[in-house]
């Protein structure tokens, strides 16, 4: 225990490095915030246009009722399993290198949720009358109807929601508190209001850490759930393609996929942005990708068992789905998204060198997405496309429309999150001195 | 505080009541009829005016020429009456203010529920008590449905939408 | 016609109406002539698409004829299918709408709820038979079209689904009248447009709990079947064979 005093000297190079993102902005700051806003003022006046002149902007028609805006909704909902993944499951398992992730990887679950429930508002036909899907006493006497997926999804997405936002919290409660101490101004009143009373004794610190290992595995299960439930929305239909058992887990680990992918976009463009190397090591980069090792496996696995048994049973119905997709219409994307989420991160992140390079890992990262993205946009339209009726088939493909909506809402979501490094600390700063303690002591 | 709740109390019922036609100012008719001087006080029975009531959707709002059966052989009393006199010779029709109306997607048929044993006063209120008619209390869903639940008539979303 | 003893044991059990709204098309009989289309756009006020959205697609018509070519050429032979609504006893559509704008009637009719429907499209993908139409934008006549509305059915605005009805507003005012006399409804009493409109008398509706209706006895036909018939849909519409096969 010689070197114990060491530990403490650390401490306040801590609390400088991790709060100087909330004291310091640059001029690329409010450039970048100030790109972002016009991109999302632009999909604003595209959702605006598409709800005075109809629903009909976009590319969607007879038989294809759902497109890009529920693949996208299936998207963000797997990004936002990011957080929720890395920062639930390490921590149940006591991972020590979690601690400088977890943050920033609740923070992308509580952005992506936002935007997710944004893509239920696009969609609808009148949106107008939203207030329909909401079960509260109303004079008409009505009330939704609990039998559809679409509900339970609602529900599923809501306590998701709620949940993550107090498994955010909570752990930010000390950062608050620390925040509140450090900064001056009106931010600090803020910080106040928010730190709840904070002043680190003992019995808080008991207080919080029982309050965390509680939330903790019931959002692991809510996770799970979550993104089971978005996959009974397609399971529970009868659409060729669709009404096969394996979408529930299928969902749940595509979702972690490109959820971790974006965990590792976030963690290497924070890290280069706020110069957080000594924090985030190529150890972390590392250890990500060999989680990504895991998910590419198991999801190639999924897949390869469902396309092998529908290819199997030669049902004409499914098989119209399929040939779509090896030979036909949609080949060029499902060959691209093929590439893009199983062989590229393959041959890729199998070998130890690879996943040291934290470039490359980003890169892999937004690849995985893309084809993630592709891959959902897969699920949705060529089932529909291919009903049984063969007078029926048609084909889609996204109208401008839709691509400024769609970019628009990206454009929020890399705004929201960083108008939200701007306010609470990327990396949980008593996470990581704990950490430094625990390395420290043994 | 009290100031700011009640300019956005202000701010939000004004928002609410634009564009909707319960404004009582809308509710002026061009001749003020008193349904309290026919229907109450001459005991005019509801169905000699509104005659469609019992065989159409719809009640039916007089002629002119139903009004002037009674009406050519009064004596021009009041200002109103010289106003049906005067729309009367100038063989145009008296711009009634619609008072009861239902949206588009009701399927609503005065023939069935007259057939039913409703009388004209479950919907409508006393009529023949006011001089003045104003728009009825509301048509809204929740109102109808208490009524077919009380009743036993049918819960069917078809029976009243279309 | 294959006598499926799960199905009979759902009619009885829904029972609880007098009525049991059934069509029979007989394929044999069908020369593709869509009369029955342009009826149902007269009387449902179906919007009128034009050229440039059914090119997209977007072309709305509750009934329909498909159109299937067999055999090569010189010998092709057009085969007809019109394809409507079936009004499944166990539709696909109606326990996925998150509102109940898509449900069951007490008649056996699967209704769509316009006014309630908010357009999240669910009930369309789940169709088997795609006789599920959404509106993508708000429906527009030409004048003098306009003045042709029918005033019993709704004008269904942009952004809500719809389909066919078997024209409940001539069933709801046969049934008037049929009360209003307090007697059933007669065989025959009732004709959606489509079968007014059919010159060779290929559709044929009535009332299935009627044992002596027409449909009662050529549901029973050797020739009957169902489209789509091992989903488990159970359709009140029953397609007869053709003859000349």
């Amino acid at each position: 225990m010689t070197d114990r005093p060491t530990v403490w000297e650390e401490m306040p190079k801590i609390n400088r490095d991790l709060l100087s993102p909330l004291q310091t902005t640059t001029w690329t700051y409010y450039l970048w915030v100030g790109v972002l806003s016009c991109f999302v003022a632009a999909g604003a006046g595209a959702w605006t246009y598409q709800i005075q002149t109809g629903i009909g902007q976009t590319d969607l028609h007879h038989p294809i009722f759902w497109g890009s805006y529920i693949a996208s909704f299936v998207f963000w909902i797997g990004v936002s399993h990011s957080g929720t993944f890395i920062s639930g499951v390490l921590r149940l398992t006591n991972a020590e290198w979690r601690r400088p992730v977890t943050r920033m990887a609740e923070l992308m679950t509580v952005v992506a949720l936002l935007v997710t429930t944004l893509f239920v508002f696009y969609h609808l036909g009148r949106v107008w009358r939203f207030y329909y899907l909401i079960p509260y006493p109303n004079q008409r006497e009505l009330w939704p109807n609990f039998r559809s997926p679409l509900m339970w999804d609602a529900t599923a997405i809501f306590t998701y929601a709620t949940a993550s936002t107090i498994y955010i919290y909570l752990p930010l409660i000390p950062d608050f508190a620390l925040a509140r101490d450090r900064i001056q101004g009106w931010r600090k009143t803020v910080y106040g209001w928010l730190a709840i009373g904070w002043h680190g004794s003992q019995a808080q610190w008991r207080t919080l850490e029982m309050a965390i290992r509680i939330i903790t595995p019931l959002i692991v299960m809510v996770m799970i759930s979550v993104h089971s439930i978005v996959g009974f929305d397609f399971s529970m239909a009868l659409v060729p393609a669709w009404h096969s058992t394996i979408f529930a887990p299928y969902f749940v680990v595509g979702a972690v996929h490109s959820g971790l992918g974006m965990v590792v976009i976030g963690l290497y463009t924070l890290r280069r942005v706020y110069r957080l190397h000594e924090y985030v090591r190529t150890e972390h980069f590392e250890k990500l990708g060999k989680l990504l090792l895991v998910t590419t496996l198991l999801l190639a696995y999924m897949y390869f068992a469902e396309q092998l048994t529908v290819w199997y049973g030669q049902v004409p119905d499914h098989m119209a789905v399929q040939n779509s997709l090896l030979y036909g219409a949609y080949a060029v994307p499902f060959w691209f998204m093929v590439s893009c989420i199983y062989i590229i991160p393959l041959v890729t992140l199998v070998w130890p060198r690879f996943r040291q390079w934290p470039v490359g890992l980003m890169m892999i990262g937004l690849i995985i997405n893309l084809g993630m993205y592709i891959e959902r946009m897969l699920i949705i339209v060529p089932p529909l496309a291919r009903p049984r009726l063969s007078f029926q088939w048609d084909e889609y493909f996204p109208s401008l429309i839709e691509f400024a909506i769609l970019v628009g809402t990206l454009a929020l979501a890399l705004l929201l999150y960083s108008l939200a490094v701007k306010f609470v600390p990327v990396i949980s700063i008593w996470e990581e001195k704990l950490g430094k303690k625990h390395a420290q002591e043994h | 505080m009290a100031l700011l709740a009640g300019s956005m109390a202000m701010g939000v019922g004004a928002l609410y009541s634009i564009g909707s036609a319960d404004l009582p100012v809308q509710d002026q008719q061009p001749v003020r009829f008193s349904h309290r001087q026919h229907a109450g006080t001459l005991n005019i029975h509801c169905q000699f005016c509104h005659r469609y009531a019992t065989q159409s959707p719809v009640a039916g709002v007089p002629s002119m020429a139903l009004c002037q059966t009674c009406h050519e052989s009064l004596s021009e009393t009041t200002p109103d009456m010289k106003m049906l006199r005067i729309y009367w010779k100038e063989k145009r029709p008296i711009p009634w203010v619609r008072l009861q109306r239902l949206p588009d997607h009701v399927y609503f048929t005065h023939e069935m529920h007259l057939f039913a044993g409703l009388s004209c006063t479950s919907c409508h209120g006393n009529v023949s008590g006011m001089s003045s008619t104003p728009r009825a209390p509301t048509y809204e869903m929740g109102w109808c449905l208490t009524c077919h639940e009380q009743r036993g008539a049918s819960h069917d979303c078809w029976t009243c939408h279309k | 016609m294959s006598q499926d003893p799960q199905a009979t044991e759902e009619y009885s059990k829904t029972a609880a109406s007098p009525y049991k709204w059934e069509m029979v098309v007989d394929l044999d009989r069908c020369s593709g002539c869509e009369a029955c289309v342009v009826a149902c756009h007269a009387e449902n006020n179906i919007r009128i698409s034009g050229e440039e959205e059914a090119a997209e697609g977007r072309a709305i018509n509750w009934i329909r004829i498909e159109r299937y070519w067999e055999g090569d050429y010189p010998n092709v032979k057009a085969k007809f299918l019109p394809v409507m609504c079936q009004h499944c006893d166990d539709a696909p559509c109606e326990p996925v709408c998150p509102v109940y704008a898509s449900y069951h009637t007490p008649e056996g009719l699967n209704a769509q709820v316009y006014n309630r429907c908010i357009g999240v499209r669910y009930c369309g993908n789940n169709c088997p038979y795609v006789a599920r139409q959404f509106n993508w934008f708000d429906p527009h006549w030409d004048e003098p079209l306009a003045e042709q509305l029918n005033p019993d059915v709704s004008v269904r605005s942009g952004g809500v689904m719809e389909k066919c009805t078997f024209c409940v507003q001539r069933i709801r005012s046969g049934k008037e009248a049929a009360h209003k006399e307090g007697r059933r409804v007669r065989d025959g009493e009732i004709t959606p447009a489509c079968v007014q409109s059919c010159p060779t008398s290929a559709l044929i509706f009535g009332d299935r709990n009627d044992p002596d209706s027409r449909v009662s006895h050529l549901k029973k036909s050797r020739r009957g079947f169902h489209l789509m018939e091992s989903l488990g849909t159970h359709p009140a519409v029953t397609y007869l064979r053709r003859l000349s096969e």
